[in-house]
């Protein structure tokens, strides 16, 4: 067979081996496998190559990747500015002579203002209209005073994933399933399979109620492998993730401070484990962790003042 | 029960919108999606586990970055696989520019390996009608055929890689390598050639 033929053939049976040819040229193969035993074979082969390729053992891309990925990405977003080794000398120099500048004229204003002030409360105390007597600012009929408007404070949107990863997935899946249902947040929750028993939950709702959840979880805590959670912020540059995140912590963000920003906290928790595994690695005696045993957990003053505010989880179940 | 939970599987359109918009949850869960796929595609390409690993995150931060010129021409998939394959080509090529490709031969040796070779070639020769899932499954047996597929040029390993082990149409192929058809059909068939080859030789 010439080497030109032979190159046709197999482009041939390899593309019939993926069904990828016209039905005429699909009888032709048959024809040719039929009449020629040399072609049967490589067909075979051919075949049987592919099948095992299909087979082949995957593996798994290591844990935490979605999170070092986002990691990676705000620092690439937010550049820093690289200056010329002479540049930053001179600006330096200058940053120096300036603020030395500034301190100088400040104690000079401060020698001269300091006293006179002292002097001038002291005459204020000896020729003053009244004495500072208690009572006597109520005996004057002075017109109200209306108070300073207070400054409302913003709460922060809190929205975060959960990741549970076990060798365990369809029967933490199904723990799951009920604890949403038993929660009443089966109208607040969208789920979408990831395939091989994984999945995630979406869950928008108020903040008792991804509480109680949370309670639910920790009991199934242990069954997992490894736990983390990301906290996002209200860019994606900004978010924050706890490795081994406790299920106290997850509840302690759902249920904190509403005015608090809740990847401020999610980054002195992840702070917080990072001490306490390296402390747990040495071995050392460490504090026994609030047990959480039921959903009904009574949630602090804070969150029930956001009770109207929705939150989002994210629940992840990953298979180990 | 089941009902109640919508079912709704969010489209990556979608996902990918809320991304240029700066929702940090959907580039998590489209990372999370595809994340494995990736890492195998890459794995499967250059045999390094920690590189593997290295060139799967530079992937999913190459897509953020860019993902405000995702106009969705072509699906995110073959997006996501087309950023994967060209850096793993860059790497591959560094990596024998500098010698550094580690495995030059099919090596024997070790428990168990003439009984793979064994049952490796009778499968392939048609001698016995064995599962190939279960002989895949032989540590020994994954050895040969992952190392006779290091052998293959980087362009034959990676048409091969998409299309026998992530399963691939040749149109996808097409788009995530930017070939024409004709010209996957035809690497396609030499890769299979070539990769029979070696494991004659090894068998």
């Amino acid at each position: 067979m010439r080497e030109n033929e032979r190159q046709k053939i197999e482009e041939l049976l390899s593309a019939y081996i993926d069904d990828a040819l016209t039905d005429r040229r699909r009888m032709e193969v048959r024809r040719l496998i039929e009449n020629d035993a040399e072609a049967a074979a490589l067909l075979s082969w051919l075949e049987k190559q592919k099948q095992l390729l299909n087979v082949m053992p995957t593996a798994t891309a290591p844990a935490g990747l979605a999170g070092r990925v986002l990691a990676a990405a705000h620092s690439v977003a937010v550049p820093q500015t690289i200056v010329p080794a002479d540049i930053s000398t001179a600006v330096q120099e200058y940053e120096g002579r300036r603020q030395l500048y500034v301190r100088r004229v400040l104690t000079a204003a401060a020698l001269v203002f300091i006293p006179v002030v002292a002097l001038s409360l002291v005459v204020w105390t000896i020729v003053g209209p009244f004495s500072s007597v208690p009572g006597r600012l109520a005996e004057l009929d002075l017109p109200a005073v209306e108070a300073p408007a207070v400054v409302k404070p913003v709460s922060f949107p809190l929205s975060a994933s959960l990741y549970l990863t076990t060798s365990q997935a369809t029967a933490m899946d199904s723990f799951i399933h009920k604890a949403i249902y038993k929660h009443d947040l089966t109208n607040d929750a969208t789920t979408t399979g990831l395939g091989g028993g994984e999945r995630t939950y979406r869950i928008r709702s108020d903040r008792q109620r991804i509480v109680a959840l949370l309670g639910e979880l920790a009991s199934v805590w242990d069954k997992c492998e490894s736990t983390a959670m990301t906290v996002h912020g209200r860019t994606m540059a900004v978010n924050a993730r706890i490795e081994n995140v406790r299920p106290d912590q997850a509840v302690a963000l759902y249920e904190g401070d509403v005015f608090r920003d809740p990847v401020q906290l999610a980054r002195q928790m992840s702070e917080m484990n990072r001490i306490m595994q390296g402390v747990r690695d040495f071995g050392e005696r460490l504090p026994v962790m609030p047990e959480l045993t039921s959903g009904q957990r009574r949630s602090s003053g804070g969150a029930e003042g956001d009770s109207q505010g929705y939150v989002t989880l994210y629940v992840n179940i990953l298979s180990r | 029960m089941q009902e109640q939970l919508a079912q709704i599987n969010i489209d990556d359109t979608v996902l990918v919108a809320r991304c240029r918009a700066g929702d940090s949850a959907a580039a998590e869960r489209l990372i999370i999606k595809y994340q494995d796929r990736i890492f195998n595609v890459i794995l499967k390409m250059c045999q390094n586990r920690d590189d593997a690993a290295e060139l799967t995150q530079d992937t999913f931060v190459r897509f953020i970055e860019n993902v405000a010129s995702f106009r969705g021409g072509s699906s995110l998939y073959t997006w996501l696989f087309r950023i994967a394959v060209n850096l793993t080509l860059n790497h591959c090529k560094r990596r024998s520019k500098f010698g550094m490709r580690s495995l030059d031969t099919v090596s024997g040796g070790g428990s168990g390996w003439e009984e793979a070779r064994t049952q490796l070639k009778g499968y392939l020769a048609d001698e016995d009608g064995r599962d190939p899932a279960l002989l895949a499954q032989n540590r020994e047996v994954g050895r040969i055929v992952l190392e006779s597929l290091s052998q293959l040029d980087d362009d034959h390993r990676a048409v091969l890689v998409l299309r026998d082990m992530e399963g691939m149409a040749y149109a996808e192929i097409a788009e995530t390598l930017e070939l024409e058809l004709g010209t996957v059909k035809s690497r396609l068939s030499r890769a299979r050639a070539s990769l029979r080859d070696i494991l004659r030789s090894v068998l």
